[in-house]
Formats: structure tokens, C-alpha cells, sequence
């Protein structure tokens, strides 16, 4: 019976994925050029009629012979004293007054255009009018010339931008401060920038029928596997999606398990970690039009790393990433661990604390479970809030979110103290390891339901259900737990603690196997020994 | 091929130390068995070479037919015969998973959970185990990996922990009543391990097969290395007498943990680590069971059967005893020891000698 089903869902997939198929070649139908001016003009007229920022300008070139031409771009996209200075004056001024004119003549006026006239670095010449429609929509300028079937594509490209600020999400103290911005070009030259190589490539893609997003995938080649290279193009080809307009929805058509709550692709805002991320042999997806840059595989430690650990001195990193891990426990299991204890194993406790927590508790109308659920969901309820509200009501939320809901609930007699401190403890810690906060609320939650219904007992079965699931994850083909679990030893020792710089002279091995070898094994700087050998 | 992943040699070390341990750790049956004196830790050192030796018999017939499985194997060498032996090991996984699944309960319903009724347990624990069994032998390994180093951290810390506590001279006088039931000690401990047979089932998965001896050893090393010093601490710490009346002596000597009085009443933490241990347990001998089961009825997939047996199992946990003392009479080594013996040593050293007389093997390619 299962069987039958599972035939007929795969014949029912594979007509329709046929009927995709088809659907794309349809549209893919050639639709050369004419070379004739005026009906290139009325076609693209046609085209984008009823759209006032599409700005034609119709002139004429030469003056011995005449050659009737126009540029079509869209207005707000291109700089347009770009336009005026180095476009027009250069064909409809400039030519006149050079020799170029003399030779002109109805055959090579293309030719002598793009190799004489145009002082300009990106010109191209395209044959197919759906290009033409795509480059111009996409801020280039296209110039169309009487007699040619073929129009001059030029990139004049300016608008109005972002400039590079330092991100809100990765804030730190010490390193760049520097931010991707939602201009796909900014972003590329903030990562060439950090690796003048060669062989850091940027693969140019367009996903999405309706927005026709620019998305880059940048790699640096002889480091990043190409197994995986393949892949990311392989599932980023597969996107049928109607739209792109953020990284996010490239994210979920590509994770490797959507039905799971944990994310498997990672993002930043930042430059230095993208890089970095590269350099250990990852991909980058730059997505246009929003500066959160994807990176995969994802593993579930990155949570825990961050820049700093690694610009600053590895003592303090080590230990800062060892409280990182702590935050991250205390936080998932703080309010479950507090209903279990208070609910089912009072004795575990050692009895002054018992006695306290029970007078603090004493008189309040709800058992511990209902305190711990409903004081979880204010919190997220205040932590949405303070996200969303302008900035002139954030204060009130904080005043009436600490005052009200904590000070007076407890005075009041509704809510116990502990629980209380359990909450606003737990709600720090989840920010310490803020790219997956949002999955620890999930976690917390679901542990409370479990420590009411079992105590330690069930919050340990949910453990061994989250370990499981987590553990069988995959990004990209790599184990979503990888170093710990499965155990890659050369890999563990930047897991808890972070290493000196010279200590990890081999690449992980996890995500690529080309050129593991960072730099010579021992380089430990001693200064004292080298001065010795200079006398 | 039913199960596709493969696991490392050490996750195969892991995950059969923890699925030994975790019993021992809450009802540590060997005070009541033989040598019944304070000569308990030579048992236990003694247990190491005897633990290898019990191995041997399966060692040679998977290296008769390298690539297969238990069941596979037996078909091998008897035929349609081998159905009925196959049967039989079926079975015995089955049993066992039920019985490890009961002993969970029973721990659970004796110290935190009072009032609970034992089968919430069971069948929380049992889900948790069809779960990670459709998830693979791969995660399994995986799970155990993570969890295995924490509770053998956790155990070695006790030690440490209740080490001032000891009275070493509750251990004297050393062989009272010499050697002979101390070495019937030792073998008594070594014949309760069913190594032989994870070993005849998982070796086809064990991605370095060639260092296979180096694992055995290492794993019966560190069996030891666990029991020889619960053994000195519990009896050091309780006498040999109060140790033998209690139910779960282990988990008393971590309640019994009181450092300047500030480090006390650690056994939460304990029952959390047992806990997670005790899951890998029962998940790796019930994907066993599965597993054989499978491979018995030559299925392409055993993921059909996982709750079918899941519920099998749960059942039977239930059913075959009437009390933890009706449980405890079959895991004494009166029972237990013989029953396991046939399992994992008589039954593959008659397959061998069969084997051999009938010149039946596998060649490398």
C-alpha cells in the first residue's frame, strides 16, 4: 500500500517537474535583434509601456553620414552625468571634432564605436532583445543603432547606495567594523579586498523568475571543495522561486534538512568572518539587494566562535568560549531544570536553598510549570515587541516589561522570585550565542513541557531525542555536529578552547582536503632565540 | 545492503563500553555473585584476559567470513538450519533489550519516581529508541560518541570524589578463601559482556576491521579500568555486607559524595548522565534486535519492523517479570552467566568447529 503510494507521489513529482521543464525551455526562445531602428523602438516601447522611468533619448551620430541611434536606460539607476558627459557628448560631440568621423560609414559605425568612441570600461555588445530588456533593467544603458542588429550594452551603472556601516547584528570591540552593504558589487569588493588571490572566484548566477536577483557564489579555488562548489551551484540552479529578496529565501531552498528547527546554513554581515570562513574552505552566497552573505556547510560550533576569539590573545578567548558554552546550556536548560527540581526531585536540593525557594514560592497561585511557561512566552512576547516597536516606545516596553511584569508580578504575590531570576538569567545566556537564539527558545520550551510531564527523566529523553536529531543532520554532506560527533580530532582542538594562531597550521579537514597546510608547523614566535642567531 | 553507514573503531569502543557500563553503574550485580568476599577487584582484574578469551571463538569466525553479519554467517555454515540458530540470537537481542528497558524502569520507579507507573518509562525510552534506530547506526555511534566520554568523565570523577571516604582495609584480608573463587569471580564477570556479539554483528560496519584486536583489548581494558576501582570504592566505602543488601550500590556511593559540604547531592547529575547512557543502551541492542531480525527475513529496509518490534519489546519488558526480585533472580549469576555463555561462546565455538570440519569460508577478494 505504502509502496503504491510512494510510485504514484514520484509519477505525480516527475510529470510535474516535466511540465517545468518544459515550461523553461518556452521561455527561453531566441528573440534576435532587428536592424531595423524604429522597430527596435517600438518593440521596446512596447515593452515598457506605462513605466515613467524608462528614459529614451533618440538622437544622431556622424556628420558626413548620418546615423540615427537612441539609449534606452532606467532613470535612477544610472548616473546620469555619466550619461550625458561620457555617452552622449563623446558620440554626439567628441566624434564630429576626431578623425573617426571621416571613416565612418554605414558598415562600421558599431565597430568604431565600441573600439574608438566610447571611453567607457564595460561595453558589450548583445543580440538577443530579452538580454537587452534584462541589462537595461538591471541599470545598464543600451544604445541601439540604425542598421545594426545588434545593440551596444554600457554599464553606467549608479544609485543610490548604503554606505559601508558597521552591522548591527556582529557588533565587537576589537576588529574591522566594516559591514557588507545591499549593493552585490560593494560586497564583492569588500571580500576581494580582504583576499587579493586570484583564485577567489565569484560565480555570477540569476535566480528568480520575477526579480531576476543577482546571487554571486564566491570560493577560493584550491581550498574550497569542489564537490561542494558543485553542489551549492547544483542546488542553487534548482530554484524555481518567483522572487529573492533577501538571503533568507535562498537559505530555504537550499538547506539540506527544512523539517528541522536548527538552521544548516549560516550568514554574516561581515567581511572578515565571511573571509575567514573562506579560507577554511567554505562557500560564500552573496545574495543582491541584502548584505547577510550565506556560508556552507554550517556546523553547529560556529555558533560559539566568533571573530574576536581569534583577533584577540587566545587565553581569555578560550575561556570566553568555554562560558559561551555554559550560557548555551544554561539558557536551553535553566526553566526545565528549575520545574524538575521544584516538582519532582526536592530532595536534590540541599535544604537551605530548598527552604528559601519554597518561602520565596509560598502563596503564589501557580504551579512552577505554568510559571516557567508563562513567563517564557512574556519574554518572547517582550523580546518581539522590543524589536518591532519604534524607537521612541522601545523604552516603555523595557519600563513595563521589567517593572510591571517582573517587579510587581512578584510583590503581587503571582509569580515566585526564583522564577523569576530563572527567566531573566536564561533570556542573558540565550544572547550569548546569538546567531542560534532563536532555536534555543524552541529547546527551552519544549524541555519545560517535558520536565512538567517527567522531571529529570524527561528532560534527559528530550535530550537524547535533540542529540539524536542534531547529531543525524547534515550540511552540505558534512555531520552538522562534526568535530565532536563524529570525533575529528585534528579538528577538536579549536571546539572549546581556541588555540594559538601557530598552533593551527592545518585547515580543517572537515570541509575540504586541498591544501590542508595553513603554514609551517612551528611557528612560535621567539624572539630571544632569533636575535641570538642574527649575532 | 541493510545498513549503509559506517562507524569508526572507536565509536565501536564507545558504544559497547557504554552499553556495559550503564547497568553496572546502578545495580552492580557482582557483589552477590562469586568470589562473595572483599576479593572482588582481583575478580574484576582477572575478568580482562577471561573477557578476551570468551571473544575468541567469534574473532576466527569473522575472520572466516569477513563482510558478514551474525545471521548471515550462521546461514552460511548451516543452511536453512541456520534459520533456527538465527531465530535463537533474535531472540536473545529481543530479551535483552527488554530486560535492560525493565531494569531502567525499575531504577527509575525505586529512587525518583515513586509513584510513577514503570511503563511510562519504558515506553518513552522505547520511542526514543525507534527514533534513533530510524535514524540510523551511524547516529547511534554518533550519540554514544558524545555521550559515552561525558559519563566515563562523570564515573572516574566519582572515584576521585569519594576516594576519602574509602576504608582501605574493608579489602582485607586479601584471598580469604583462595585464589580459585576469585578467578570463578572473574570468569563470572567477564561471561555477563555480550562483546562477542556486537562484534559478530557490527563488524561488517567497523570502518578498520584489520585493528580489530587492538579494540577488543582496549574495550576489555577499559571494563576493567571502570570495574576494578567501583569495586574497591563501594566495598571500601559500605563494607562488603552493606553493599551486598543494597539495591544500587553505585548510585548510593555518589549520594554518599560530600566535599567540604558544599559538593554534595550530585546524584540529579547522575541520574541525568544514567539516563542518557541507559538510551544509547537499549537504542544500540534494540537496533540489534531490528537489525538481526532483518537480516533473518532478508528484508531490503528494517525500518518496517522497528515499531513492530518496539512494541514487542515494551511488552515484554513488562510481562517477563512479576517484581524487580523475579528480575534480579534471572540476572544473577546463577542464570544470567550460563544463559549468556551459551549466547556468546558455546554457540559460536560449535558454529566454528562445524565451520572448520565443513571447510566453509569466505575468501577475501
Amino acid at each position: 500500500m505504502l509502496k503504491w503510494f510512494k510510485k504514484l507521489h514520484r509519477h505525480f513529482i516527475s510529470s510535474k517537474l516535466k511540465q517545468k521543464l518544459e515550461h523553461k525551455t518556452s521561455e527561453k526562445t531566441p528573440n534576435p535583434l532587428s536592424s531595423n531602428l524604429q522597430e527596435n523602438l517600438t518593440k521596446i516601447k512596447e515593452v515598457f509601456s506605462n513605466a515613467s522611468d524608462i528614459v529614451f533619448r533618440q538622437f544622431e551620430i556622424g556628420s558626413h553620414t548620418r546615423i540615427k541611434a537612441f539609449i534606452v536606460y532606467v532613470d535612477g539607476l544610472v548616473n546620469e552625468e555619466f550619461v550625458q558627459m561620457n555617452l552622449m557628448k563623446s558620440l554626439m560631440i567628441d566624434m564630429h571634432i576626431s578623425e573617426v568621423d571621416d571613416e565612418l560609414n554605414q558598415k562600421n559605425t558599431l565597430n568604431i564605436i565600441h573600439q574608438r568612441i566610447l571611453t567607457l570600461t564595460e561595453v558589450s555588445e548583445v543580440n538577443d532583445f530579452q538580454e537587452v530588456v534584462e541589462h537595461v533593467l538591471s541599470g545598464d544603458t543600451a544604445l541601439f543603432l540604425e542598421g545594426f542588429a545588434t545593440a551596444l550594452i554600457v554599464n553606467l551603472r549608479g544609485w543610490e547606495t548604503r554606505n559601508v556601516t558597521p552591522p548591527d547584528t556582529e557588533v565587537v570591540v576589537r576588529g574591522p567594523r566594516e559591514g557588507f552593504t545591499e549593493t552585490l558589487r560593494t560586497s564583492t569588493s569588500l571580500l576581494r579586498r580582504k583576499i587579493k588571490n586570484p583564485n577567489l572566484k565569484f560565480e555570477k548566477m540569476k535566480i528568480g523568475k520575477q526579480t531576476q536577483t543577482d546571487v554571486v557564489i564566491a570560493y577560493i579555488k584550491g581550498i574550497a571543495d569542489e564537490k561542494i562548489v558543485e553542489e551549492v551551484k547544483r542546488r542553487l540552479s534548482k530554484i524555481d522561486a518567483d522572487a529573492i529578496l533577501e538571503s533568507g529565501y535562498i537559505e530555504q531552498y537550499i538547506e539540506d534538512s527544512p523539517l528541522s528547527f536548527l538552521p544548516t546554513v549560516g550568514n554574516s554581515e561581515k567581511p572578515d568572518i565571511v573571509a575567514a570562513k573562506m579560507l577554511e574552505g567554505r562557500v560564500a552566497i552573496l545574495t543582491d539587494g541584502t548584505p547577510f552573505v550565506l556560508t556552507v556547510p554550517y556546523l553547529f560550533i560556529e555558533a560559539f566562535q566568533t571573530s574576536e576569539d581569534y583577533y584577540s590573545r587566545p587565553f581569555y578567548a578560550s575561556i570566553v568560549r568555554l562560558l559561551r558554552f555554559t550560557a548555551y546550556f544554561v539558557s536551553v536548560f535553566a526553566p526545565a531544570l528549575y520545574v524538575a527540581l521544584t516538582t519532582y526531585h526536592q530532595e536534590m536540593l540541599p535544604p537551605t536553598m530548598l527552604i528559601s525557594i519554597a518561602a520565596a514560592r509560598e502563596g503564589t497561585p501557580f504551579p512552577a510549570f505554568v510559571e516557567a511557561m508563562v513567563m517564557g512566552i512574556i519574554y518572547e512576547i517582550l523580546k518581539e515587541a522590543g524589536i518591532r516597536l519604534p524607537r521612541p516606545v522601545g523604552q516603555a516596553v523595557s519600563i513595563v516589561g521589567a517593572l510591571v511584569i517582573g517587579e510587581s508580578a512578584v510583590s503581587a504575590g503571582l509569580i515566585g522570585a526564583p522564577m523569576v531570576i530563572v527567566v531573566s538569567l536564561t533570556a542573558i545566556s540565550s544572547y550569548v550565542v546569538a546567531s542560534i537564539s532563536d532555536t534555543v527558545s524552541i529547546m527551552r520550551l519544549t524541555y519545560v513541557l517535558l520536565a512538567a510531564f517527567l522531571g529529570l527523566f524527561g528532560i534527559m529523553i528530550g535530550a537524547a531525542f535533540f542529540l539524536t536529531h542534531m547529531v543525524s543532520l547534515r550540511s552540505f554532506g558534512v555531520p552538522y555536529l562534526a568535530p565532536i560527533a563524529p570525533i575529528v580530532s585534528e579538528d577538536l582542538k579549536d571546539v572549546f578552547l581556541r588555540p594559538h594562531l601557530w598552533k593551527m597550521h592545518k585547515r580543517p579537514k572537515l570541509f575540504t582536503q586541498n591544501d590542508l597546510v595553513r603554514q609551517e608547523p612551528d611557528l612560535m614566535p621567539n624572539p630571544m632565540k632569533n636575535n641570538t642567531n642574527n649575532k | 545492503m541493510l545498513e549503509k553507514g559506517k562507524i569508526s573503531n572507536n565509536q565501536f569502543i564507545l558504544i559497547f563500553v557504554i552499553s556495559r557500563l550503564m547497568l553496572t553503574m546502578a545495580y552492580l550485580p557482582y557483589v552477590n555473585a562469586p568470589p562473595w568476599n572483599q576479593d572482588l577487584w582481583i575478580s574484576a582484574i582477572l575478568a580482562f584476559p577471561i573477557h578476551i578469551l570468551l571473544v575468541l571463538p567469534v574473532y576466527f569466525l569473522t575472520n572466516r567470513f569477513p563482510g558478514q553479519s551474525l545471521i548471515q554467517s550462521v546461514e552460511t555454515i548451516l543452511g536453512s538450519w541456520g534459520k533456527i540458530i538465527g531465530a535463537l540470537y533474535v531472540w536473545f537481542f529481543l530479551h535483552r533489550t527488554a530486560v535492560i528497558l525493565r531494569e531502567l524502569g525499575e531504577f527509575l520507579k525505586a529512587i525518583p519516581y515513586p509513584e510513577t507507573p514503570i511503563i511510562v518509562f519504558i515506553t518513552a525510552t522505547a520511542l526514543f529508541a525507534a527514533y534513533s534506530i530510524y535514524k540510523g547506526l551511524e547516529t547511534i555511534c554518533r550519540v554514544a560518541e558524545i555521550v559515552a566520554p561525558l559519563v566515563l568523565a562523570s564515573v572516574f570523577l566519582v572515584f576521585i570524589m569519594i576516594a576519602k571516604d574509602v576504608d582501605i582495609y574493608a579489602l582485607t584480608p586479601v584471598l580469604e578463601d583462595g585464589i580459585i573463587p576469585v578467578i570463578y569471580g572473574g570468569f563470572v564477570i567477564a561471561a555477563r559482556s555480550t562483546l562477542s556479539l556486537f562484534l559478530w554483528m557490527l563488524k561488517p560496519f567497523i570502518n578498520e576491521p584489520e585493528k580489530i584486536r587492538t579494540t577488543v583489548v582496549l574495550i576489555s581494558f577499559i571494563l576493567t579500568l571502570h570495574l576494578t576501582p567501583t569495586s574497591i570504592t563501594t566495598i571500601g566505602v559500605f563494607g562488603l555486607e552493606q553493599a551486598k543488601i543494597l539495591n544500587f550500590p553505585f548510585f548510593h556511593l555518589v549520594r554518599m559524595i560530600n566535599i567540604g559540604s558544599f559538593l554534595e547531592r550530585i546524584d540529579a547529575l547522575f541520574i541525568g548522565f544514567w539516563v542518557l547512557g541507559m538510551c544509547i543502551d537499549i537504542a544500540i541492542h534494540n537496533y540489534l534486535a531490528v537489525l538481526s531480525a532483518a537480516q533473518l527475513l532478508k528484508l531490503k529496509d528494517y525500518r518496517p519492523i522497528v515499531v513492530a518490534m518496539g512494541t514487542v519489546i515494551v511488552s515484554l519488558s513488562i510481562l517477563q517479570a512479576e517484581s524487580v526480585v523475579e528480575l534480579n533472580e534471572f540476572l544473577s549469576y546463577k542464570v544470567l552467566t550460563w544463559y549468556n555463555l551459551f549466547f556468546t561462546f558455546a554457540l559460536p565455538l560449535l558454529l566454528l568447529i562445524v565451520a572448520v570440519i565443513g571447510k566453509k569460508r569466505i575468501d577475501y577478494k
